[in-house]
């Protein structure tokens, strides 16, 4: 268990001080996959330096479990080190060493011997997928395989906790995703306390089970994800929830009898009655939600958005006709 | 008819400088150049007295002319080797006047490593030894590998210099025989022997540093 207990660091800049975190209490439970969120300058970055004590803290305590981190000396913290590992926005790994040398690093630091480090890297680089990719230096790897090695060396010496700082906003969605699930998986198998930093509603969505809502270098609110989702206390929680994408793959297998389409067409299609021809053939019912034409260079493109409702079935068989006729169909929600 | 067996001894004996001081200098300038680094205020192991102290001393070092510190280090040079002329007592100034533009030259190259990659392994533990050893050194080899080729350059100039004043080597030979004895010849092949170790000092720096570079992309 991580335990904060009125945590307050500052910083000094030109008008005197600026609280960059305020007075945070939090208990992170073992084993759980905790979110920390917050905008830019909200204070969450340095709040999980404070936890490895990246950054020193002016007052309060760090527990984790029955150690206080900020009464170790430098020697003692650097031991304490190794069972915190930590990855990044922008991967840090190091130029002069390959895939694999980047991984045993930790090991070298923690003085463990080298046939032992070989084994151990190898073990670790098929956790994260990597194994074909240990003789490669980072710079030949997409940002996604970077990260996975630097996931790679925040576990190699299997620590009990995972930091992560922002660490998927480099990343695009897809990948993003393939992150996300690693994480949990490895939380899994290597029973490991994961704190994780975001701006973004969809990464907590993905995998935490608490989060904690950070304002001014404050925490305006933590709960269970479900919570925070259904009932945001605040404003800015509920700008959080509001900001998320509607989530398509929960809307494609649901037995919906309304869904929200988004069409767009080209050219000539935009004068086809198309909406009262479908109406006509099919047994459904069309709303439009709202609708634009706007001209490009050579055609005209529409968009709209209409709400279909009727049977599953009947959905279907008219978004597979719109389709037919070379429009684009975009299921938005249900 | 110019005697070409005339400047071989001079060109080994410059040759016998620089290498010498080149590896006095950075055995001076490299932990002096690490220590400015990461004695700086958020660095690795912060400490601001040594750091401003290393700082004045670098500065005041590099501020004499080397003519004059040739001159204000004899006493040392007697004392170590046993006399202020020929070419291993000039190995005393040269490495002194070295090692704090190798020390600059260190500094500037640590700077360059990713502040964010140093955070990296803060967090897992890195003492400051480990910081330095496996990861400001490896990570910034290009820069050195340049810088000390910058260095080495830089002595063959002030060798060529310290042979104004007894230091043998191939300035030596330029000064007494182009200058003195008016054998201008003589003095132009000695600068031209000059500019032949110059260029292949950069040439072997620039590929070794290239071919590391070339190495991890």
């Amino acid at each position: 268990m991580i335990q904060l207990k009125s945590l307050t660091k500052t910083f000094p800049n030109p008008d005197g001080k600026i609280m960059a975190v305020d007075q945070v209490a939090l208990t992170i439970n073992t084993g759980e996959i905790f979110g920390i969120i917050g905008l830019s300058g909200a204070g969450k970055s340095t709040l999980v330096r404070l936890i490895n004590r990246l950054e020193e803290a002016d007052s309060g305590e760090i527990w984790i479990d029955d150690t206080e981190l900020r009464q170790l000396s430098i020697n003692q913290l650097n031991l304490e080190r190794k069972e915190i590992g930590m990855i990044f926005q922008h991967f840090n790994l190091l130029q002069s060493r390959t895939v694999e040398e980047n991984v045993a690093l930790p090991l070298e630091l923690a003085g463990m011997k080298k046939n032992q480090i070989t084994a151990r890297v190898q073990e670790t680089l098929d956790l994260v997928g990597l194994a074909d990719k240990a003789k490669v230096h980072p710079a030949q790897l997409s940002g996604g395989q970077k990260q996975r090695v630097a996931i790679a060396r925040a576990i190699a010496n299997r620590p009990k906790i995972l930091l992560c700082d922002e660490a998927t906003s480099a990343l695009d969605p897809q990948t993003t995703k393939s992150i996300l699930t690693l994480i949990k998986e490895l939380k899994k198998t290597l029973n490991l306390t994961v704190i994780l930093i975001t701006h973004e509603m969809e990464v907590i969505r993905e995998i935490c089970e608490r989060v904690a809502v950070m304002e001014n270098g404050a925490v305006i609110e933590c709960d269970a994800v479900e919570t925070v989702f259904s009932h945001p206390k605040t404003k800015l929680t509920r700008s959080f929830v509001t900001s998320l994408r509607p989530d398509r793959k929960s809307v494609a297998t649901k037995d919906s009898t309304s869904y929200r389409l988004k069409l767009t067409f080209l050219g000539d299609s935009i004068r086809e009655p198309l909406l009262s021809r479908t109406i006509r053939k099919y047994n459904v019912e069309i709303n439009i939600l709202a609708a634009e034409i706007n001209q490009l260079a050579t055609v005209p493109v529409g968009n709209l958005l209409i709400e279909v409702s009727g049977s599953k079935k009947e959905i279907e068989s008219c978004i597979h006709k719109f389709q037919q006729q070379e429009i684009q169909v975009e299921v938005v929600s249900a | 008819m110019i005697d070409f067996q005339l400047f071989l001894t001079p060109t080994l004996e410059t040759i016998y400088m620089v290498f010498l001081s080149t590896i006095f200098a950075v055995l001076i300038g490299l932990p002096a150049g690490v220590l400015l680094v990461v004695s700086e205020g958020n660095h690795v192991a912060p400490n601001p007295t040594l750091h401003r102290i290393l700082g004045l001393l670098v500065n005041i070092s590099r501020s004499i002319p080397f003519i004059i510190l040739m001159i204000l280090l004899f006493p040392l040079s007697r004392l170590i080797v046993g006399t202020t002329i020929g070419t291993t007592a000039t190995v005393i100034p040269l490495s002194i006047a070295a090692a704090p533009f190798v020390a600059r030259v260190v500094e500037s190259s640590l700077k360059e490593v990713n502040a964010g990659v140093i955070e990296a392994c803060r967090s897992q533990g890195a003492s400051t030894m480990q910081m330095i050893t496996k990861v400001l050194l490896p990570e910034a080899l290009p820069g050195l590998v340049l810088g000390i080729t910058m260095t080495i350059i830089n002595l063959i100039g002030y060798s060529a210099m310290a042979g104004a004043i007894g230091g043998g080597g191939l300035g030596d030979l330029a000064i007494r025989f182009g200058f003195y004895r008016y054998e201008l010849g003589i003095l132009i092949i000695a600068v031209l022997i000059i500019i032949l170790l110059v260029q292949l000092m950069q040439y072997a720096g620039n590929s070794l540093a290239n071919a590391i570079y070339k190495k991890r992309s």
